[in-house]
């Protein structure tokens, strides 16, 4: 056995995009284990509910993360309304769905651009960031915000999108579609990147269940598991086709994560469509009094809300079970074996959303 | 379907090498021409949809200092004083979320495009009304 | 197809037994959380799912020690790590154990400050 030694990786490093400590050990540039450290963006935001007004709460829940801010928020009040029996209007229904959509757009074109950075690729980086801007601008014009929309509440949404509004969003979409197939290309064909992805971190399919991974990860080693198939919001009456590969290398979690892209535009233009008219909020009246989980799919996963109220204006306890928090084993299993320069692409190939691990 | 993603393992004769870098050639050649995506705000205007939340401005004569804009504002942005008839936002403590512009009874809080611009005080910016 | 969810009440003792049935019968480990009742206890919830079925244990613990469900689901120890460090709960027998190092907090046990008392903590 050769000589060990223990390098931090973090919680400053270039190519990291949030804050996490990992203690490598090494032995002769092969890592050999990791000892992972989190709670640089501890902000107690789970205790903060208690004495934040559960209606107030939601502007908490939405900046729980930058990138999956729309769905904290949307998986709040779907908790809420859930335990107050609160009956949301099909058009509220119906926007947040596109809204959720468009929100996993965005982070699979800005994960896309953080994987190119990791191996150097800076160009195709800028291009994907480029194509980020399109729909950012997408949600400024629909509800005001480019990356906290402030756009759900309990009993529905704040904003609406009318006809004229909505035409300008599917060009603009359309726009997004078109940049997308030279990205796409880009990271099937290209030599350098198949280079650096294919073969690394190759996760079993019996490995993936065992250690409890979720969202692009699990469906890249084969397990269809997508809680968009539940029939939560709008999705029951749109059919999702779930995206999976069998090899479990990083390759298949990017290629996952491109055709999922695909598949959310057609989603976006699908709901555009059927989309009811009608009133886009419920007056809500009362104190929330009873418990309830409501589950989502985030960008990285499955994300599980526990909500508990004891008929005051305070809720007793917000669990908020992220699906970042459950790779992270999956993580620590790649991470054994690799070369130290290739550790930067692993942490990055689970998606890594730190604010939304520690809360 | 156009553009369907197809990951292959990698080509392998020289050939297949050079057609692999054809995907990325036509943005690389398209940005040659195009002026630069990037836009210099704050030099420039930023053309922004009428939507967009930057700052709340306040109607001062219609105010009657009622008190449920500062009451409903997440942050405690908001102080209102009757006495004197003034109403104070801090503008670094704002998260314009636009619960005040939605509570007032009076509607005489509006959300405007312009964003809060930067500076090295935290702005609080005080309304008087005058009647 | 259809989603449920159950809270059924255990007693502490019947942990280990309920949790190897889940187990059995095809369940994945969804969260554990820990609260504060009125009382002061402590109250945990172990949820398992299944097919869009959650299932919940629940159990009320006064502060002794819980024996770790990692020999069965082997991710448990991410839960159980955040537990002691944020509520100041005994696990034992946990097959990884990150001695109160998992969680980097300025003080330990910050979650068990009561209502009153974490307004005193401001500034």
């Amino acid at each position: 056995m050769g000589k060990r030694t223990v390098m931090p990786f973090g919680p400053q490093h270039p190519v990291l995009p949030e804050p996490i400590h990992l203690d490598l050990v090494l032995e002769d540039e092969i890592v050999k284990e990791a000892v992972p450290s989190i709670g640089f963006v501890h902000r107690g935001l789970e205790k903060l509910v208690e004495k934040k007004d559960f209606m107030e709460y939601v502007y908490v829940a939405e900046r729980i993360c930058g990138i999956c801010s729309f769905m904290h928020g949307m998986g709040y009040c779907m908790a809420v309304e859930q335990v107050m029996g609160i009956e949301v209007p099909k058009r509220a229904v119906f926007l947040r769905t596109v809204w959720a959509e468009l929100s996993r757009v965005h982070s699979h074109l800005l994960w896309m651009g953080l994987m190119a950075d990791a191996i150097g690729f800076e160009s195709l980086f800028m291009h994907s960031w480029r194509l980020r801007e399109y729909v950012l601008d997408m949600f400024d014009m629909t509800t005001g915000g480019r990356v906290i929309f402030s756009a759900c509440k309990i009993g529905g949404v704040r904003r609406d999108i009318d006809a004229e509004k909505m035409k300008r969003f599917l060009d603009a979409l359309g726009k997004v579609e078109d940049g997308l197939h030279e990205i796409a290309g880009t990271f099937a064909a290209d030599h350098s990147i198949s280079h650096r992805l294919t073969g690394l971190g190759v996760l079993t399919k019996a490995e993936a269940e065992d250690l409890g991974a979720l969202g692009p990860v699990a469906r890249a080693s084969g397990i269809g598991f997508d809680a968009r198939t539940h029939g939560y919001a709008a999705y029951g009456d749109l059919k999702v086709n779930v995206q999976t590969e069998q090899s479990g290398d990083c390759m298949a979690r990017a290629s996952v994560r491109i055709r999922e892209l695909y598949e959310a535009i057609r989603l976006i233009r699908l709901c555009a469509e059927i989309m009811p008219d009608g009133p886009t909020e419920t007056k809500v009246t009362g104190n929330p009094n009873g418990e309830s989980f409501a589950r989502l799919e985030q960008p990285r996963g499955e994300v599980l809300y526990y909500v508990k109220g004891g008929g005051g204006k305070f809720l007793e306890r917000m669990r908020c079970r992220t699906p970042t928090f459950a790779n992270l084993p999956a993580l620590l299993e790649m991470l054994k074996g690799a070369e130290l320069a290739d550790v930067p692409v692993l942490i990055l190939t689970i998606d890594p959303c730190i604010s939304c691990t520690e809360r | 379907m156009k553009g369907a993603f197809v990951p292959g393992c990698g080509p392998d004769t020289a050939r297949a090498k050079f057609m692999a870098y054809l995907p990325f050639l036509k943005p690389v050649i398209k940005s040659f021409f195009k002026k630069p995506a990037t836009q210099s705000y704050p030099f420039a205007p930023m053309p922004k949809d009428d939507l967009v939340r930057g700052h709340v401005e306040i109607d001062a004569e219609s105010c009657i200092f009622c008190g449920i804009c500062a009451r409903k504002c997440p942050t405690a942005a908001i102080a209102t004083d009757k006495n004197e008839k003034s109403w104070t936002i801090s503008r670094f403590a704002c998260i314009v979320c636009s619960a005040c512009c939605e509570a007032c009874p009076k509607k005489c809080l509006f959300m405007k495009k312009e964003l809060t611009p930067a500076s090295e005080v935290k702005t609080v910016d005080v309304a008087i009304k005058n009647a | 197809m259809k989603v449920t969810q159950e809270f059924t009440d255990i007693q502490q003792m019947d942990l280990l037994n309920k949790t190897l049935d889940m187990k059995n019968a095809g369940y994945r480990l969804a969260q554990i959380c820990a609260s504060r009742d009125t009382a002061g206890c402590f109250v945990l919830l172990y949820t398992f799912e299944k097919d869009g079925c959650l299932v919940s244990l629940r159990f009320i613990n006064g502060g002794e020690p819980i024996e770790s469900i990692g020999w069965l689901y082997g991710y448990a120890f991410l839960y159980e790590n955040e537990m002691k460090d944020l509520f100041g709960m005994k696990v034992i027998n946990m097959n990884m154990d990150f001695g109160g190092r998992f969680y980097q907090t300025a003080q330990p046990a910050p979650f068990t400050c009561g209502k009153n008392e974490g307004a005193e903590m401001d500034g």
